[in-house]
């Protein structure tokens, strides 16, 4: 099956979400608060009234614990560590994991428990209308987004302590955003520094922010010499961010991939999944933003990617 | 004499390398032995203190075993001449911070932590023991290598080649419990420094050591979290031959002095030698490293000076003033004193001195026919007074001159070397953007070459934008500590044009307020200092965060051609911490014009343009 038409049986796109859109036998899992308003889906409010044993709702306790209610009751402390308490609440033949009001450190744990057991497996993501600008940008940076960074860390369950067999065969892709300054500062940590691969979300979420994207990381594209290697995948699209990487790593097959998600949230979803199938020759570089409150407005498309059991994974 | 293009592509490429002191394939032939080697090849455990880009793994790396021989046998010694042999553990961030989370205990951490870096380091050792067979032609025994593999709890392995790749499958036995740690370890676990003494006794007792010492060199140190710092600083505190440890860390990046016996801190000098690299001759190493880099260049047959001094371009005094417009002042000067019997008496003065008269006219707001006679009938105090501000004058030279492209010259050896601030990465890079405009894209070199004041100045200009723009994404809080920048740089601008007698040369600050404001600014600044976008005065003198509260700041010198501010440090003022905060947040044209006493500022027209791009942070959130 060819990509374009793979996408086409993968992804379905919605205005509004209806009951009928989920599957009988499927279990919701999504945030139980959110900043934004696309972290709320108002159809979870009608869930949790009329079919409150199909739906999850997580909260974050700290960077390494989640407390849960759902159709087991409350769960206070789940360690995101966990696989066996993290697999126990995925009980369900199939989930659908709304991503869009999780931070990465507590969705990439769960998709790594459905990947593992093979699990029948739909994720969900709300585009937002629009971000916030900056009122007085220093940088390249024009929108407002991030508070702070806790720093660079593994994702819990994505830890990697063997490093590359030679650091001088080493790639880091990174997947941009409007926040330029973190591909770089996730960059100087490696030494020597590897080669630059860049991927940007084209065609974006609106017309212009692939322009804003490049702008955004003009730094690092000059500093690094990567313009020319620039890859193009679709913005909202987990699987060509995949086949990106399985492109890049069919080019460089030797090559250690250090792998920087920081940009759209399918981007990383599409990351994260080759992460998973690549698990010795990859390193997920993530610094864990501390999100400002109200970064995005509005609800855009709503995007549902099906993985089925990943056996294209 | 016409070189080919080809020569002119050297002399980039040998000055172009600026991550690291010489270009990798270069090693032995660019190596310059920093000022304190000596001090690094002791066997005393050592801390080697350093910002970004000071040469710290570099220094480190020529430590190495591999590094030392090489040098030894360019140098037609052998290795019976090698007196240490070291090896280098990295401690990279995204693995390190694996070792943390509060689903564990503490204690388990710890030891997790204690056995990851026995399996590093003993991979290692493995290495080196397999190079020292081969230079010795003596092989360890299987009972040394069992015993190693016992104390690293990998069982019974008798044979060097099995123990690397024992030691390769321990970590990834390791990463799997990190990633889901059970109730209980499922591995063994080595004990915190007992392998490595071990490793370094059997290769010492079975002769492949010989006399020689071992160097275990930790590098970036300060990304240990601080429970590991205090693993770390136990193997540096219990350190005994043939064993020592030579520890590189950024500035403040030392934060537990604390070891596994949580009673017994490690001390200096009791327990290892500090050596702060900024205070271990940088110029002359750093000149050392220039003038190699052009003796090698010159030996390809590229028309260049020997000396660095005669390599980049120096004004004098005079020659800056009239370059910036002190002869056209002079002339207004002059102009107005027509028809005085002052006039004759101020012809005869140098343009590049008489200029004087009408900044300090400006300063001092008095007439400008009674500071003419002063100077006439107080000629020594005059010059004693040019001497005080005439490099000042110099900026407030440029004031109102727009569209001119350099408003302040930065050149000659001593400037270049003030600017990079004991850094030898800054140092290179802006001897290597001086270069690349000063040739600006021709490949030919016809004469002698040396680099212009105006290349240099252009330079300088050029590697501050890029060290400012880089700067966010080197911190955690690099965002923050930009705007900072900005602010303060923006500060010391407008009063570097506004001398008034009374603040020239204002690049340094102190912080007042409430303490809490005090704290949470000084906090940012510390990470400032360790990421090269501030200095601090001498006194701060390495890592302990209690002392330096009351301390000096300035911003990093490699940013005073991109504000156009003085490199010299000269006087400071007080900076309300609770203004810096304000930095922060949406309005910073607030915070700054607060810092600045309300005085007025300069129109987005007056600023030079690489600082008028930032005028959406200046003005941004609220008009002037």
């Amino acid at each position: 099956m060819s990509l374009f038409t793979q996408l086409l049986a993968h992804t379905r796109r919605f205005k509004t979400l209806e009951q009928d859109d989920i599957y009988a036998d499927e279990l919701v899992v999504t945030a139980a608060a959110a900043t934004e308003n696309r972290g709320q889906l108002p159809l979870w409010s009608t869930f949790v009234k009329r079919n409150p044993e199909r739906i999850i709702a997580i909260s974050e306790l700290d960077k390494d614990h989640i407390s849960v209610i759902g159709n087991m009751g409350a769960v206070g402390k789940i360690s995101l560590r966990d696989e066996v308490a993290i697999g126990q609440i995925l009980n369900s033949p199939r989930v659908l994991i709304d991503i869009s009001g999780l931070p990465q450190h507590v969705w990439a744990p769960l998709l790594k428990s459905a990947y593992l057991k093979r699990q029948r497996t739909r994720v969900l993501y709300v585009e937002p209308k629009s971000y916030k600008a900056h009122p007085s940008p220093a940088s390249a940076t024009l929108f407002d987004l991030s508070v702070t960074f806790d720093g660079l860390a593994p994702l819990p369950g994505f830890a990697r302590l063997v490093g590359p067999e030679d650091e001088n065969r080493c790639l880091f892709v990174a997947l941009l955003g409007f926040e330029g300054n973190r591909p770089e500062r996730l960059l100087l940590q490696i030494d020597p520094p590897p080669k630059v691969i860049p991927i940007v979300g084209v065609p974006g979420f609106q017309i212009e922010y692939p322009a804003f994207t490049v702008a955004c990381n003009r730094g690092l594209l000059h500093d690094y010499g990567a313009y020319s290697e620039i890859v193009f995948a679709r913005a909202s699209c987990p699987f060509e961010a995949n086949e990106a990487l399985r492109r890049i790593k069919k080019s460089y097959p030797e090559h250690y991939m250090y792998l920087a998600p920081v940009g759209t949230k399918p981007h990383a979803l599409g990351t994260i999944l080759f992460a998973l199938a690549n698990p010795d020759t990859t390193e997920i570089m993530f610094d864990h933003p501390v999100r400002k409150a109200g970064r995005t407005t509005g609800i855009g498309t709503i995007h549902i990617y099906d993985f089925g059991q990943f056996d294209g994974h | 004499m016409k070189e080919d293009s080809a020569a002119a592509t050297l002399l980039r490429q040998l000055f172009g390398d600026n991550r690291a002191e010489w270009p990798p394939d270069h090693f032995s032939d660019l190596f310059v032995a920093p000022a304190y080697l000596t001090k690094l090849e002791s066997m005393r455990p050592c801390l080697l203190v350093g910002g970004r880009g000071t040469g710290k793994t570099t220094s480190l790396q020529s430590l190495s075993y591999a590094s030392v021989f090489e040098r030894l046998v360019a140098s037609g010694q052998t290795f019976e001449d090698q007196a240490y042999l070291g090896i280098l553990v990295r401690m990279n961030k995204n693995r390190v911070r694996a070792f943390d989370g509060s689903n564990i205990d503490a204690t388990r951490w710890s030891k997790y932590f204690a056995h990851y870096f026995n399996l590093l380091a003993c991979s290692e050792l493995a290495s080196m023991a397999v190079w020292l067979e081969e230079k010795t032609e003596r092989f360890l025994s299987p009972s040394a290598i069992g015993q190693v593999s016992g104390d690293l709890g990998l069982g019974s392995i008798s044979d060097i080649k099995q123990l690397q790749h024992a030691i390769k499958t321990g970590i990834s036995q390791l990463q799997l419990e990190v990633n889901n740690p059970g109730k209980q370890s499922s591995i063994s676990l080595s004990m915190a420094e007992v392998p490595l003494r071990t490793f370094a006794s059997v290769l010492r007792d079975e002769g492949l050591l010989g006399e020689r010492v071992i160097f275990c060199c930790v590098d970036e140190y300060e990304n240990l979290l601080d429970y590991q710092q205090a693993i770390i600083n136990t193997y540096v505190k219990h350190a005994e031959p043939p064993l020592s440890y030579k520890v590189g860390v950024r500035k403040f990046g030392l934060r537990n002095r604390q070891t596994l016996d949580a009673q017994d801190l490690l001390k200096t000098p009791d327990d290892y030698l500090e050596i702060e690299i900024a205070d271990e001759g940088f110029e002359y190493f750093a000149r050392a490293v220039a003038e190699l880099r052009l003796r090698r260049a010159k030996e390809k047959g590229i028309n260049v000076p020997e000396t660095l001094q005669a390599f980049l371009v120096e004004l004098s005094f005079a020659e800056e003033a009239v370059l910036l417009g002190a002869e056209k002042v002079a002339d207004d000067v002059l102009i107005k004193l027509k028809g005085t019997d002052l006039f004759t008496y101020f012809s005869a003065i140098p343009k590049s001195e008489s200029y004087f008269l009408a900044f300090w006219k400006d300063s001092e707001n008095k007439p400008l026919l009674e500071l003419a006679e002063n100077w006439k009938q107080n000629e020594s105090a005059w010059r004693t007074r040019l001497g005080n501000y005439g490099y000042a004058s110099l900026f407030w030279l440029s004031k109102g001159n727009k569209g001119v492209r350099i408003r302040k010259y930065y050149c000659g050896e001593r400037v270049l070397l003030a600017l990079a601030a004991g850094n030898i990465r800054y140092f290179l890079e802006l001897i290597d953007s001086a270069i690349d405009i000063e040739l600006n894209g021709q490949n030919q070199v016809d004469t002698t070459l040396t680099i212009s004041a105006k290349s240099q100045t252009l330079a300088a200009r050029e590697v501050g934008k890029r060290r400012l723009n880089q700067l966010e994404g080197l911190a955690d809080h690099g965002v923050q500590l930009k705007r900072l920048v900005l602010a303060i740089g923006k500060v010391f601008f407008e009063l570097a044009r506004e001398p008034n007698g009374k603040s020239p040369e204002v690049t340094s600050f102190v912080l007042s307020g409430s303490p809490a404001c005090v704290e949470a600014v000084s906090v940012l600044l510390e990470e400032g200092i360790a990421h090269l976008a501030f200095e601090s005065d001498a006194k701060t003198k390495l890592t302990s965060k209690a002392e330096i509260r009351d301390n000096e700041y300035r911003l990093h010198r490699i940013f005073s051609a991109f504000f156009e501010i003085s490199h010299r440090k000269k006087r400071r003022m007080n900076f309300d911490a609770k203004d810096l905060l304000g930095v922060l947040d949406d309005s910073p044209s607030k915070a700054i014009s607060a810092m600045l006493d309300g005085k007025q500022q300069s129109t987005e027209g007056d600023l030079p343009a690489q600082m008028a791009l930032f005028s959406a942070f200046y003005e941004g959130g609220d008009a002037h």
